[in-house]
């Protein structure tokens, strides 16, 4: 599940389990039949099945729509067994009902708390500091400063802050009162240096340098270029070039959870709660920054609440109470409040970018051409190849010539936010779509069912392991009525005293939720025939716990409820990287998979030892029952899946040897080759504009995604849920800034940077997925969480320009941007 | 996070006296503005750290709301806007003073939250709210909004400081001719009409009212509306219908004589340092029976004045909007 979906139907289910006011409770349940999390919850109690969607997907095959790829893969397996069967999460009611226990709940006796000192300024030297007035305030144990830190490219304490926020010092103390009236005692002075906020100034050759050890503020040499055919060319074929300038905000992850650690050393071992997408990556950065080894870090999650790609590897919180904890010997803890998180946790970064695109009058696109540019904080180096991924890969164009420079500048860390590059490259590409087709008069959908390429990855010249954009499109336009409801480019004036709707829609491709190593994984099969799968891998609230079960059990053949996962944890199973690209599924299940196998043709070696078999082959496990394939009624060649395991060989030489004891397997999974993996989808919504407020209501949304395979529907139905959500707050709220004179953030805080409630979720929301069995993934699965959150922001654009007539080319759409724009206008 | 005395009073006297002699002494309520900021630790000059809470609430009968047909409406400034919400009196006779008291924050807040905390919170300017701004309304030396971002601040009367009103409920006191009465440092009492309560940056920019430390909000009397009332109040905000502060939030109340205008108040918060009186606009519709050109004509001329700044002249078509739509409401 995605944590933002939780925590807003939460809010509902809380009120339905304390409160006794009968018109509480009846206008509950009315908010949550409104806004479709009822029947997620029905769902979830597994009271429904999503009939409808079982029946549209049926019908859609019926029609020959879907799937597009249909090969004889042996991993195939039967619908109906637990792949592709509607489950409920395991950790959901727990979560639900406040009873899960997340990392953030983590207190050991004897704890202390952190608080640190931050630089005010966007970029200074220190030029003296003085503890002993904190050291001696009563109840603080340790104070250090960026004197006492380990060298790093962003060391965990300072002594050259290059953002705002940026920790110089911090204090462990008995409470968290106290280590902040400490932190007001350290005596700090600082030599303010010259800083650059905006990515197109600091590239300027005279421009300030982000650190005073840069030699230039380029974050990456070379930076990003991609071209193919001959751009100058294909504009001179053009009939029509249109042009866009768009701009997107930094916007933090705001996961329900804190982010948080608690570190405590057992002589030479750390151990470090946190909640964490990659417990490994924070491990093995804590050792490499610390000089110790890999194994004597230990990193554990409890339920973590959300990341969005913010929890991932190590942060300067770990490095910081690991040093605390080591100079006290005492478990030190820190909860960043939500203003530490703003200051000083990763953003996405915002894209500057101008793109135009040549079309001939039938449709045809003939070239692409852009230049974007983002800022990657002081210390980051954002990679710009995804700002380009749906633009390059989406549609068939022949000439193309994009380039994307990153470079440092004196604001907030950057990191990976749920489809980094694409989101802000979606809502980039999508309006010059429109803006074609708009000045084509023809219809968008029709102009993007006449132009994608569904066949070939045009960038890395390789087939696509399944593509579903087209069945997306064309399911999604059916489930919105696209064909009634397009109503055509409105170009009259438009009616300003009232407000007015419009429609919009978008496609889009993304690289995250195809596969990456390390897939790798250990299962074991227990005596009892019960099943428990090692990974370190992260579960999020994504529900990927009940995702590996499901694989593991169809895999092996036993049912869910004997499957148990021990993950989240360095010591629970080997680094199978963390839960960000939308690995969980696609690439962590890849590696569940294959251990998963390895395991049952271990297990399966025993039955064939005892029944006198030379091989395997004939035998089928199924539902926790062992049986021969060519016989199955038999009785003398039937065995539980207890008495399997029981009968364990390992096999030395070629001979098989009996030998009790669990059995482990395993799988390390190279890379897939020979396919380009990607995941597709589709949005269409409506929406609601006040040209007298800007005020935007959603009033529908509908998304359709390639999923490959759905393994748990429910699970897939509540990402999706998330991700529209999020998208919309993307759109039309969410955005940190700056004061530009002196390089302060002025709105870190959830008062000033605005995120929707739950009323802000569309009255209607559809949800469908189109399976074309991917060929390289798991059951044929492809990954969903980052795709879910892209079609929202480009739609809701789209459906602005049907309503009012004016494209708001700044994101987020704030009714201040929309207001602008129409005063522009008239 | 801070330690802070706390005293439980239960008399508006003993309340005054106990503030009157500690300048670091600041009266609870509902808390939830006063405490956000004592925990986010805003201080300066002009902002003294709050070490000692006298707490209102516990006076008996502060929170009485009483409605005479005669005398009009008296609600104790200790009311909760939750129960100006839903109380019969205020919907049935100043249904724009409940739909205001409804439109503030969230239901959990206005279920603490007092209509004189509500009248009486200080901005929600971010320069203001934040630590690393010392502003001039908190003794500092400059105004960063000037210069700085500042597409949620005022386009009418700023000067010095350039904060917007936040209140929901004052432009519809304001607007149905409510007085305040104060209880004084000196012991004593008076009644003070909420045209001449809310006070801008030149007047003194540390305040934005005329309470002095010691006086107390204690009441908010309403006169008996006229025959012919028709009232409206429309809001604004980023955030849906739920917990938002105005983009700019209008109270308009109109007495209708002999199918003319007789007499009307249109009040703006969110567009000024102090609720924004839009008198220019009163006297435009004044003896003239309602239409959408008359309420347009009186929208532009009201925001002639305005003068924005770099990120929000969107405010002022907002704010012409709101007063179109508001007229045509109360008139209806």
């Amino acid at each position: 599940m995605a944590e933002k979906t939780n925590a807003a139907s939460f809010n509902y289910v809380q009120g339905d389990l304390v409160s006794t006011d009968p018109l509480l409770l009846e206008r509950d349940a009315h908010s949550r039949e409104r806004t479709g999390v009822a029947q997620i919850e029905r769902v979830m109690r597994g009271e429904e099945t999503p009939a409808d969607v079982v029946a549209d997907r049926t019908a859609l095959r019926r029609r020959g729509v879907n799937p597009t790829v249909q090969p004889d893969l042996s991993l195939r397996v039967a619908p109906g067994s637990v792949v592709g069967k509607p489950t409920i999460d395991g950790r959901a009611r727990d979560k639900i009902t406040g009873r899960a226990q997340y990392s953030v709940d983590t207190y050991l006796p004897g704890m202390l708390w952190t608080k640190v000192l931050r630089s005010p300024m966007p970029h200074a030297k220190v030029s003296s500091i003085d503890t002993t007035k904190a050291e001696a305030y009563p109840g603080v144990k340790a104070v250090i400063t960026y004197k006492d830190v380990p060298k790093a490219t962003r060391a965990a304490l300072s002594a050259e802050p290059a953002f705002a926020g940026e920790p110089i010092a911090a204090v462990a103390a008995e409470t968290a009162a106290i280590a902040e009236e400490a932190v007001a005692l350290i005596d700090v002075k600082y030599e303010p240096l010259p800083f650059v906020l905006d990515p197109r100034e600091a590239l300027k050759a005279a421009a300030a340098k982000v650190r005073t050890t840069l030699a230039a503020n380029a974050a990456r040499s070379p930076q990003f270029t991609y071209t193919r055919g001959d751009a100058a060319k294909g504009f001179a074929e053009a009939e029509v070039t249109v042009e866009v300038q768009v701009e997107t905000s930094f916007e933090q992850h705001v996961a329900m959870e804190p982010h948080n650690a608690v570190a405590v050393w057992d002589r030479d071992l750390l151990t470090i709660y946190t909640g964490t997408q990659w417990a490994h990556g924070t491990a093995n950065g804590v050792a490499a920054e610390l000089g110790i080894p890999q194994s004597s870090v230990r990193v554990l999650a409890k339920d973590t609440g959300g990341g969005w790609g913010d929890k991932t590897g190590r942060h300067p919180y770990h490095i910081i109470t690991a040093l605390l904890a080591k100079k006290t010997g005492r478990p030190v803890r820190w909860e960043l409040n939500r203003k530490d998180i703003f200051l000083d946790a990763g953003h996405n970064y915002p894209l500057f970018a101008t793109a135009k695109l040549g079309v001939k009058k039938d449709g045809t696109i003939t070239a692409l051409e852009g230049t974007s540019y983002v800022p990657s904080g002081a210390y980051g180096a954002r990679a710009n190849s995804d700002d380009w991924e749906s633009a390059t890969r989406t549609y068939k164009i022949p000439n193309v010539k994009v380039g994307g420079f990153s470079a440092y500048t004196n604001t907030v860390d950057t990191s990976a936010l749920r489809s980094v590059g694409e989101a802000s490259g979606t809502f980039l590409t999508e309006n010059l779509m429109n803006r074609a087709a708009e000045a084509l008069n023809m219809d968008p959908l029709e102009f993007r069912l006449k132009n994608i390429e569904t066949a070939v990855d045009q960038v890395a010249n390789l087939p696509y392991s399944s593509n579903g954009l087209r069945e997306s499109l064309e399911r999604g336009a059916e489930l919105f009525g696209w064909k009634s409801r397009w109503k055509g480019w409105q170009k009259g004036p438009v009616d300003l005293t009232k407000p007015q709707r419009g429609v919009g829609m978008v496609a889009f491709t993304c690289n995250k939720g195809a596969n990456s190593p390390p897939m790798t994984a250990i299962v074991q099969i227990q005596g009892d025939g019960s099943v428990v799968v090692n990974t370190g891998a992260a579960d999020i609230g994504g529900g990927q716990r009940t995702v590996w079960s499901m694989i593991a059990a169809e895999a092996i053949g036993v049912a869910l409820d004997t499957v148990k996962i021990n993950a989240m944890d360095t010591q629970a199973g080997p680094d199978a990287l963390g839960i960000f690209g939308s690995r969980g599924t696609k690439s962590v299940g890849t590696g569940v998979l294959y251990a998963a196998l390895n395991a049952r043709e271990k297990l399966l070696q025993g039955v064939a030892f005892k029944w006198k078999l030379s091989n395997t082959s004939d035998i089928e496990l199924k539902e926790g029952k062992v049986f021969r394939k060519s016989d199955p009624a038999n009785t003398a060649f039937q065995m539980t899946v207890a008495e399997a395991a029981a009968a364990g060989v390992v096999i030395i030489d070629d001979v098989p040897r009996p030998a009790a004891g669990t059995i482990v397997g395993e799988a390390r999974v190279p890379a897939f080759s020979g396919y380009s993996q990607k995941t597709f989808g589709a949005g269409f919504y409506e929406i609601e504009v006040d040209p007298a407020t800007g005020f935007v209501r959603v009033l529908e949304a509908v998304q359709v995604h390639d999923v490959g395979r759905a393994i748990n529907p429910t699970g897939l139905v509540n990402q999706i849920h998330g991700g529209i959500m999020h998208g919309i707050n993307k759109a039309l709220t969410e955005e940190l800034l700056y004061d530009p004179p002196t390089g302060i953030v002025v709105n870190p805080n959830l008062d000033d940077y605005k995120l929707h409630m739950i009323d802000a979720l569309p009255a209607k929301i559809q949800v469908d997925w189109v399976e074309p069995y991917d060929l390289i993934g798991p059951f044929g699965a492809k990954g969903i969480g980052e795709p879910a959150l892209l079609p929202p922001s480009p739609s809701i654009h789209a459906a602005i320009r049907d309503a009012v007539g004016v494209y708001v080319n700044q994101q987020p759409m704030t009714p201040a941007r929309i207001l602008n724009a129409l005063a522009k206008k008239a | 996070m801070r330690t802070v005395k706390y005293t439980k009073t239960t008399s508006w006297k003993q309340a005054s006296a106990a503030l009157a002699k500690d300048p670091k002494a600041l009266a609870i309520a509902g808390g939830s503005d006063l405490l956000g900021m004592i925990k986010e630790g805003l201080e300066g000059k002009g902002l003294p750290r709050y070490e000692n809470l006298i707490d209102i609430r516990t006076i008996a009968g502060s929170d009485a709301i009483t409605f005479k047909a005669s005398d009009g409406l008296t609600i104790g400034a200790l009311a909760t806007l939750s129960s100006l919400e839903n109380s019969d009196d205020v919907k049935k006779n100043y249904p724009a003073l409940a739909r205001a008291a409804g439109a503030a924050a969230s239901p959990n807040i206005r279920n603490s939250g007092t209509l004189g905390g509500n009248i009486n919170q200080r901005p929600r300017c971010w320069y203001y709210r934040n630590t690393e701004f010392d502003c001039y309304k908190k003794g500092g030396e400059f105004c960063f909004a000037v210069t700085g971002s500042n597409a949620y601040h005022a386009i009418l009367n700023g000067e010095l400081c350039y904060i917007v009103h936040p209140s929901d409920t004052a432009p519809a006191l304001i607007a149905l001719g409510a007085s305040a009465v104060i209880s004084m440092a000196d012991g004593g009492e008076k009644t003070v009409p909420f045209d001449s309560y809310f006070t801008g940056p030149r007047v003194d920019v540390l305040r934005e009212n005329i309470l002095k430390q010691g006086d107390l909000l204690k009441e908010v009397r309403i006169p008996a509306p006229k025959a012919g009332t028709g009232m409206s109040f429309l809001k604004a905000q980023r955030r849906g219908e739920t917990y938002d502060f105005a983009l700019a939030n209008i109270a308009t109340v109109i007495v209708k004589k002999d199918g003319k205008v007789d007499d009307s108040r249109i009040v703006l918060s969110g567009v000024a340092p102090t609720p924004y009186r839009a008198t220019v606009a009163e006297e435009a519709i004044k003896g003239q029976a309602i239409t959408a050109q008359v309420a347009q004509a009186a929208a532009d001329k009201a925001l002639l004045q305005a003068r924005p700044m770099t990120d929000n002249a969107y405010k002022v078509g907002l704010a012409k909007s709101l007063i179109v739509r508001s007229i045509l409401e109360a008139w209806a």
